[in-house]
């Protein structure tokens, strides 16, 4: 259980990293990367795997 | 542990991976970039679908075919692209219903004074629809906004009460593949200088 938890955290800390850097990249470069990718597909990956890693922190600081 | 660690370095990869791939495209060292528009959707990432609306129709389907009838002229539509590109073939499959004469697609060279460039076309007749190619020059088309702006002219479309009935534009944008002598000039032309 420990290790799903850890790749959750870390599919949360790349995943928000990337689209922080894609973001930058299609306000710099424009289309860059919505010509070819949705970026909200990420940002929906960001928001689920974030929602996890808080819940299950906030489920062991309630144990 | 070990698996973790493994994950891990994928989860890394797949990103810096995928940007190589966007930055592969978006430089696009073959010098070549087709846009296909099937009018089956209102717009893409790269095509802004025709304007305005009234001289063109909705967005219709037929079977596996989508299409969209011009009633009024001129109407426009706008390029997004990374890049300015050297020169563009325009392909277009349309029909004609009481129109006669052939319709113009030209380039924007001076959108203040209202200048357009015409290029050469080609025109097949096909059993069913027609096949137009338009061969344009965009060494003096203005590229604002990252964007190409497209005329398509049809003189005396709306007294004859006639339609054009679109079914597919295709665009092909061409310069030179990228090399070492040329690799400045893309640079440059890649952020826009």
């Amino acid at each position: 259980m420990k290790v799903i938890k850890n790749i959750i955290y870390d599919i949360f800390v790349i995943s928000f990293l990337t689209y922080v850097v894609y973001l930058a990249l299609e306000f710099i470069f424009e289309g860059f990367v919505s010509n070819y990718f949705d970026l909200n597909i990420l940002l929906v990956l960001v928001i689920v795997s974030g929602f996890l890693v808080l819940f299950w922190d906030t489920e062991k600081n309630m144990l | 542990m070990k698996h973790h660690i493994v994950i891990r370095i994928i989860l890394v990869l797949i990103p810096i991976i995928v940007l190589g791939c966007f930055t592969y495209q978006y430089i696009n060292p073959s010098g070549e970039l087709i846009v296909k528009y099937d009018f089956c959707q209102k717009e893409t990432s790269y095509f802004s679908g025709l304007s305005p609306y009234g001289r063109v129709l909705n967005l219709e389907k037929s079977e596996n075919n989508c299409f969209q009838k011009m009633i009024i002229d001129p109407v426009y539509f706008d390029v997004r692209l990374p890049q300015t590109y050297r020169e563009v073939s325009v392909e277009s499959v349309y029909k004609q219903k009481k129109y006669d004469d052939i319709f113009q697609v030209g380039v924007s060279t001076d959108p203040g004074n209202w200048q357009w460039n015409f290029g050469t076309q080609q025109t097949v007749f096909g059993e069913y629809k027609i096949y137009k190619t338009v061969n344009l020059s965009l060494s003096n088309a203005v590229f604002s906004d990252n964007r190409y702006r497209f005329i398509i002219s049809a003189p005396g479309l709306d007294e004859s009460s006639g339609e054009v009935e679109f079914h597919k534009i295709n665009l092909i944008f061409k310069k030179p593949a990228l090399t070492s002598h040329n690799l400045l000039q893309r640079l440059k032309s890649f952020i826009n200088l």
